[in-house]
């Protein structure tokens, strides 16, 4: 069969696999204006450097360096444990009670690791406890602990909240960690 | 254009969290919000821990690139990776920055900057990846020849994905440069190997449809139509591959087969073009099946279909070339309310130009949101200033009172003389001098006894009392000196004590004078911080305001022309359809006539 419309698939057909090497090049963006790319770009250079100030601004304000204490929570995937979210104790007070989203524990999982809590502690003798919460084998609920006693100087104190597998235990681990 | 990406950030990504481990929680929170999208807070995030650091960390320049890649930056990441790659820095860092400004200037049409950057790679960096970016170039300068020379069989093991790709490249300038056969035992290869990712399974899909499309030309069709079959239902070259695998069974002579192919595809939306196509190429395989009334149907159908798509077209062009829907602030695309614009939207989305314009003003309309709640933020700032500079006012003078309450000299001299006191007892082994009042009032009690019997006269009685009062002497002595330990202890961690709280309060009376001094200053430069940033996100808004004007009339302009684009194809096939129809038509009127 060699109809013109067959011709014409063809040549479309063509076209098409040879885009697929090139990665479909010409796009409606090739033609527009290069300033206004630019002025976009550089209002988000000026957006992500005003938010940097904000950020600064708001720690320095609200958790000044001397008293801050930052807490993070890293978690390892483990086949033993699946993470729902995480309950925070200092000196025996909830300070912070987080329930994780699935993209979140994802982002947890390539490496990430979650700020859970900000906020001033005086010098001296602190306790910080953090309970794990979420399903173990089996489907089971599970509420695993870490408890760490901590001296706090002057200066910001960084707390990381850890949880990794065991493999030759087959059981996740949970500890805290100073930095 | 996905699996690429999708590519790098496994690169890159897993480069990351493989070295996260040393990594400050910092670093890899800003990580955390980069790994869910919010490019903006990992910005943030990403400079500040760069603006606190001394030294500058290889790993959180290339996450700080990455975000501005995913924030569309192109030109902020380019200059991040010069910064990264041109430092001394370990060779695994500068290649990957090296490696990624390649990439990135490959997207951006930059071929010169991408052969510049590549040339910058050590010798220790992998293989694949700058074969893979050397192949893309040369095919986009038309050069297949040189991918031929680059790109060697043996380069296509090792990462099956990267590998994948690669090879289908190779396969594509095999193509170009007229060896078919080689070409598609390439492509053969990469869609018949076992694919682990989803990346590889796209390759393999891409590689089955080119093969067919290969051999479709070189008139094979029953080699053709074996390849789309390959093609998975769920791939983005589905519907071509339908439609393909219905021409090659048309030129195998299997009309009702090549039906069933277009039919199949012919249920779906109109917006879509292989769709239309397949209504044009329905009638034809009924007229081979020699159906001509069908055929006929077949025309009048798609006849139909297309003119209600090209009514539609011409209402969506009116409405926004008259005005009647101008795209706002507020919405993505105003004709959302229109009939039918969500196909249209649907549609838009496409195309990869138009994605990225309409991303734009989706992004420029959320910068407006984000700036009015961070002016409102500002405010919330400013009203705890102003409230911690109305407690300073109470606060500072009580503090200042009290300072000059406390003699810290004093309490000082007192732990010393404490301090001595015990010394002294200690070298002595002056028991008395730890003893408890109630002991001391004892021992006054006897010795006041003992003197009053000193002067009586010696009777017998009086030597009988002063042998019990020397008794109750030495008891109490006894008692004193067995305690003696204890008490050391107990007074030398008393004496401590007071030492530690002396140091203690010494350093409070110096945070506080320190504080009184500087509360002020920190209070005025925060209150300065905040009315410059107020000023900046002031500006911010006035240029978002004229940024958005800009790119709204330019996505209409884009949109336009996309929508003229599809009214020309619809033209197009409705006047084939019309034509072709009407010839029918004619034969049929020539054939009844003859009779």
């Amino acid at each position: 069969m060699s109809s013109p419309f067959l011709t014409k698939v063809l040549r479309r057909m063509r076209r098409l696999a040879v885009g697929i090497g090139l990665v479909a090049a010409a796009t409606a963006a090739a033609d527009e204006p290069v300033a206004l790319a630019d002025e976009i770009e550089s209002l988000k250079q000026e957006l992500l450097a005003l938010n940097r100030d904000l950020f600064l601004l708001e720690e320095d304000l609200l958790t000044p360096t001397d008293t801050q204490v930052l807490v993070f929570v890293s978690a390892e995937p483990t086949d033993w444990f699946q993470l729902d979210s995480v309950q925070l104790l200092i000196d025996n007070k909830e300070v912070a009670n987080y329930l994780y989203t699935p993209r979140e524990l994802d982002a947890l999982a390539r490496g990430g690791v979650h700020r859970i809590h900000r906020g001033n502690l005086d010098q001296g003798a602190h306790e910080v406890t953090a309970f794990f919460i979420g399903i173990g084998p089996e489907g089971r609920p599970m509420r695993r602990g870490a408890t760490l006693k901590f001296e706090k100087a002057l200066g910001p104190k960084y707390l990381e909240l850890q949880m990794a597998a065991d493999e030759p235990k087959r059981q996740a681990d949970f500890w805290i960690e100073e930095w | 254009m996905r699996t690429r990406i999708l590519l790098v950030c496994l690169l890159i990504g897993g480069w990351l969290t493989a070295t996260a481990d040393d990594l400050h929680p910092r670093h890899r929170e800003a990580l955390f919000y980069h790994l869910q999208g919010d490019s903006l807070e990992a910005g943030a995030h990403a400079m500040a821990l760069q603006s606190r650091s001394e030294q500058t960390d290889p790993r959180l320049a290339l996450l700080l690139a990455e975000i501005q890649i995913a924030y569309s930056m192109p030109k902020n990441a380019e200059t991040t990776l010069m910064g990264v790659g041109a430092d001394q820095v370990p060779h695994l860092a500068s290649d990957l920055a090296w490696e990624r400004l390649a990439r990135l200037a490959y997207d951006h049409n930059q071929a010169d900057l991408a052969v510049r950057a590549l040339s910058r790679l050590s010798p220790e960096a992998p293989g694949t990846q700058q074969l893979l970016l050397h192949a893309l170039l040369d095919l986009r300068a038309e050069n297949p020849q040189s991918v031929l020379e680059r790109v060697g069989e043996a380069d296509l093991r090792g990462d099956s994905a990267l590998g994948a790709y690669l090879g289908f490249n190779r396969a594509l300038a095999l193509h170009q440069v007229g060896k078919v056969q080689d070409a598609v035992r390439l492509w053969d290869e990469i869609a018949t190997a076992d694919a682990r990712t989803e990346d590889s399974a796209e390759v393999a899909d891409f590689a089955a449809f080119a093969a067919g499309i290969a051999l479709l030309q070189a008139q094979d069709a029953g080699a053709a139509q074996q390849r789309f079959a390959r093609v998975r239902t769920e791939s983005v070259v589905a519907r071509r591959a339908i439609l393909a695998a219905g021409w090659a069974a048309a030129e195998q002579g299997a009309h009702r087969r090549a039906l069933g192919y277009w039919r199949l595809l012919a249920r779906g939306t109109p917006r879509d073009g292989d769709v239309l196509q397949a209504l044009l190429a329905v009638p034809v395989a009924e007229l081979e099946l020699g159906r001509v009334s069908s055929a006929q149907d077949a025309y009048q159908h798609a006849i139909e279909v297309l003119e209600s798509e090209q009514n539609w077209l011409t209402a969506l062009v009116d409405g926004l070339g008259s005005g009647r829907w101008t795209p706002s602030g507020e919405r993505l695309i105003p004709m959302e309310e229109a009939e039918g614009a969500e196909h249209l939207i649907q549609t838009l989305m496409a195309n990869p130009g138009l994605q990225a314009e309409v991303r734009r003003v989706q992004e420029l309309d959320w910068i407006g949101h984000q700036l009015a709640a961070w002016t409102e933020q500002l405010e919330h700032h400013e009203l705890m200033l102003r409230t911690r500079a109305a407690g300073f006012d109470v606060v500072i003078p009580r503090i200042a009172a009290r300072l000059k309450q406390l003699d810290l000299d004093a309490l000082q001299d007192r732990q010393t003389r404490l301090q001595s006191r015990l010394s002294t007892a200690q070298a002595n082994r002056d028991h008395w001098a730890l003893a408890t009042a109630k002991e001391r009032s004892w021992r006054r009690q006897v010795d006041d006894v003992r003197e009053r019997l000193m002067r009586m006269t010696e009777t017998e009685e009086a030597v009988v009392l002063q042998e019990r009062v020397d008794r109750l002497a030495g008891v109490l002595d006894w008692q004193v000196h067995s305690a003696f330990p204890q008490r050391r202890w107990d007074a030398t961690k008393g004496v401590r004590e007071v030492e530690t709280f002396a140091i203690r309060l010494e350093g409070q009376v110096q945070r506080l004078g320190q504080a009184r001094s500087t509360a002020w200053a920190q209070v005025l430069d925060m209150t300065r911080r905040v009315q410059d940033l107020r000023v900046r996100i002031s500006a911010q808004r006035r240029q978002l305001v004229a940024i958005s004007e800009a790119q709204q009339q330019f996505l209409k302009a884009q949109v336009l022309a996309e929508l003229k684009r599809r009214q020309n194809h619809t033209d197009s096939y409705l006047a084939q359809a019309r034509f072709a129809l009407a010839r029918l038509h004619d034969r049929e009127l020539n054939r009844v006539a003859g009779r």
